[in-house]
């Protein structure tokens, strides 16, 4: 036997059987955009109409592998509301459920660790203009070094009303849990925070459902025969855990409904999700 | 040189297959179905080690013996179930319970079984088609067995009912041979405690009268947090399931259907939503049970089943640690019952479990004068207004130590006292 010729052949053997391995390997862990075709759509929005549900909104059609993310939430505690606010000023404080209350001149603080409450009556609302207002909601949050990058902003002046809300988002995706508000009118001024302080992506990324099995999913939670109407679908992270300040946060898809009642579908499972 | 250039070269190529074929194979989603979703219990299940005795006392020629080795006292419950399948009963009596004292008396061997066992699980263990459990209503909870073989006869104490049942055997040499051949370093003489006109016990209660021998035993700890194996056997696809950490220091996994709780002083919590409903018994129940215990890790030789509560067609079933002698609770953070778990339309509806994996590092020996005094002193710190029903050993664990106890019983009170110091650990208030 020709040894030297034998070693070439399993060369070449083993070099065609390793190109092959190493194709299939990197073919399996590509990232495969899903879409929907037109009929897909169809068909979806005929099947939901069959039980009552209506989409008025349009259904995301790409979807990418996500990964896991790691959420911590922003404290806020006593020393936080003592180093901030109250500083050397008298005060009141009690306890009231999970909450610890702070007052002091005509202000209130509540604070349970995980969210944030002030209140603060005063005539200087009475003359200010919706602009003033805004401004005024602006400023609070950036003395208080409330202010954050990574937002989905809403303003809504309603009479003399004026609301700005910030949603917590990272990398165009919501963090659900993770808002702020300000709210003031003629007589008052009111704000409250709930915020994930650190959001880190996770490496292992994950094919997600389509929106499409995600609506499908409301046939099967929704039990009565009212009308829902669907005002949003959106794809973002979800970390309901009132007990817990750290963990990870799994990709969800959130449908909105026109009565305000939210629907958290896992998008690695497609499994229904608690909260409304 | 070319030669050897080819060499290393297809040697290099070989290595490269390996791992890439290996790195093809990991690709593959592995262990797709785990216990938690299948049906059907096939796995064979040995409930006879599960429903056992929770002490054992042999009678010969007026002498008690505690058994106190818990692989005897299974050896003895094993032999004593195969006589009772084995062999026809002549005649099944209801006694009064001045037989059932009488039934204490002579060659005798004694099974205390813990809370009572549901007369439908035992059907299991005593499978003989013609047997007494056909004939007694299946309603009861067996506390207690007697054999006596003096009288060829086996007695039956039914707690919920207070009834006394007696079984009439032609003969029972099989046993009486036993008996005979009782190896005595798996055993500890007792003497009863019990004297007319004493106000400490109403009956005659046993403790060991020679030194005594009681090994020392401890729980050898396991790190789940750094298992993925171990979170394999609860979920389907661990790579769905997310970590969080609660502020108790608990750590949970979930994937938003089941969810694993890790508690920092062993206790594991598990929960179950999918529910697929399906028909289901106690004794399916019961194995299903078993399986999933023994799934996660559980050692099954050292539990034992000791209560039992059917609601609304879900069954909940307790199980002990034993290691010769049985285990209590005694943090009040913590469950009485060291195992907990729920069966819903055939599936595992929750589980609460103290992990234990019980070892042994050697025995104390403690001489009759130096188990006596502790006790008696125990006994005086109490000031018990009623005389004490029982008065057994077993391990206290307390804050991950398991502390070799006197547990007395009084008129649903218990209490437990330090068998080296005679230091009482809880009162029952």
């Amino acid at each position: 036997m020709n040894w030297s010729k034998a070693k070439t052949v399993l060369i070449i053997t083993f070099a065609i059987l390793n190109v092959l391995l190493y194709l299939t390997i990197a073919k399996i862990n590509k990232p495969q955009p899903q879409l929907l075709s037109r009929q897909d759509l169809y068909s979806i929005e005929e099947v939901l109409l069959q039980n009552n549900i209506i989409l008025k909104t349009t259904i995301p059609q790409e979807t990418e592998p996500m990964p896991l993310v790691k959420v911590t939430r922003e404290i806020f505690d006593e020393s936080f509301v003592l180093e901030n606010f109250i500083k050397s000023q008298k005060y009141e404080k009690y306890k009231e459920n999970r909450y610890t209350i702070f007052k002091f001149e005509d202000k209130t603080i509540k604070v349970d660790g995980i969210s944030f409450y002030y209140f603060e009556k005063s005539d200087k609302f009475k003359d200010m203009s919706s602009s003033q207002k805004e401004e005024y909601v602006q400023n609070f949050i950036n003395n208080y070094h409330f202010k954050e990058i990574n937002v989905q902003v809403e303003k809504i002046s309603q009479g003399k009303e004026v609301k700005i809300k910030y949603f917590q988002t990272y990398k165009d995706y919501f963090i659900d849990g993770g808002w702020m508000e300000g709210k003031i009118d003629d007589k008052s001024f009111e704000f409250s925070k709930s915020w994930f302080g650190s959001v880190v992506m996770e490496k292992a990324k994950k094919e997600v459902i389509n929106a499409a099995y995600a609506l499908l999913k409301l046939v099967e939670i929704k039990t009565d025969a009212k009308l829902m109407v669907v005002k949003e679908i959106k794809l973002g992270y979800y970390f309901n855990w009132s007990s817990a300040t750290k963990g990870e946060a799994v990709p969800v898809w959130r449908i909105t409904t026109q009565d305000g009642n939210r629907y958290y579908i896992n998008a690695y499972t497609g499994n229904f999700e608690e909260g409304k | 040189m070319k030669e050897k250039v080819k060499s290393l070269l297809l040697f290099f190529l070989v290595l490269t297959s390996v791992y890439l074929t290996y790195k093809l194979w990991i690709s593959f989603p592995q262990n797709e179905l785990s216990f938690i979703n299948k049906k059907s219990t096939n796995a064979k299940v040995d409930i006879f080690r599960i429903i056992r005795p929770e002490y054992t006392f042999v009678g010969i020629q007026g002498k008690v013996y505690l058994v106190s080795n818990g692989d005897f006292s299974f050896s003895l419950w094993e032999k004593t179930a195969n006589f009772i399948n084995s062999n026809k009963e002549e005649k099944i009596n209801v006694v009064d319970d001045n037989s059932w004292g009488n039934a204490q008396k002579g060659t005798f061997i004694r099974f205390l079984i813990g809370k009572s066992v549901n007369g439908d699980l035992l059907k299991d263990i005593f499978t003989n088609r013609d047997s007494w459990f056909r004939k007694i209503n299946s309603d009861i909870y067996v506390e207690e067995i007697i054999v006596n073989i003096d009288k060829n006869q086996i007695f039956v104490k039914d707690a919920t009912n207070k009834k006394f049942y007696s079984l009439n055997y032609s003969n029972m040499g099989v046993l009486k041979n036993i008996i005979e051949n009782l190896p005595k370093d798996e055993v500890s003489v007792c003497e009863s405690v019990y004297e007319e006109g004493n106000t400490y016990f109403e009956k005659n209660v046993y403790i060991p009268s020679l030194t005594f021998s009681i090994k020392k035993i401890y729980n050898k700890e396991t790190n789940f947090e750094s298992d993925h194996r171990f979170l394999e056997k609860f979920f389907t696809n661990i790579s769905v399931v997310r970590k969080i950490t609660e502020n108790s220091g608990c750590t949970v996994y979930t994937d938003g259907l089941k969810s694993l709780r890790l508690y920092q002083n062993g206790y594991i919590e598990f929960y179950n939503t999918i529910s697929e409903p399906s028909s289901t018994d106690k004794n399916f129940a019961l194995r299903k049970s078993v399986v999933f215990l023994e799934e996660i890790g559980i050692k099954v030789d050292d539990i034992y089943l000791m209560d039992f509560k059917e609601e609304k067609g879900e069954y909940t079933f307790y199980f002990n640690y034993i290691f010769d002698y049985p285990l209590r609770i005694l943090q009040k953070e913590m469950l009485d019952f060291p195992i907990e778990i729920n069966i819903s339309n055939g599936n595992i509806k929750y589980a609460q479990v103290l992990y234990l994996d019980l070892m042994s590092n050697g025995s104390y020996l403690i001489s009759h004068a130096k188990l006596k005094q502790p006790l008696a002193m125990g006994l005086k710190e109490i000031n018990w207004r009623e005389p004490l029903s029982d008065l057994k050993i077993g391990y206290a664990y307390y804050e991950g130590q398991f502390i070799p106890v006197w547990i007395g019983e009084s008129n649903n009170k218990v209490f437990f006292i330090n068998i080296f110091n005679g230091k009482l650990i809880y009162n029952g208030v």
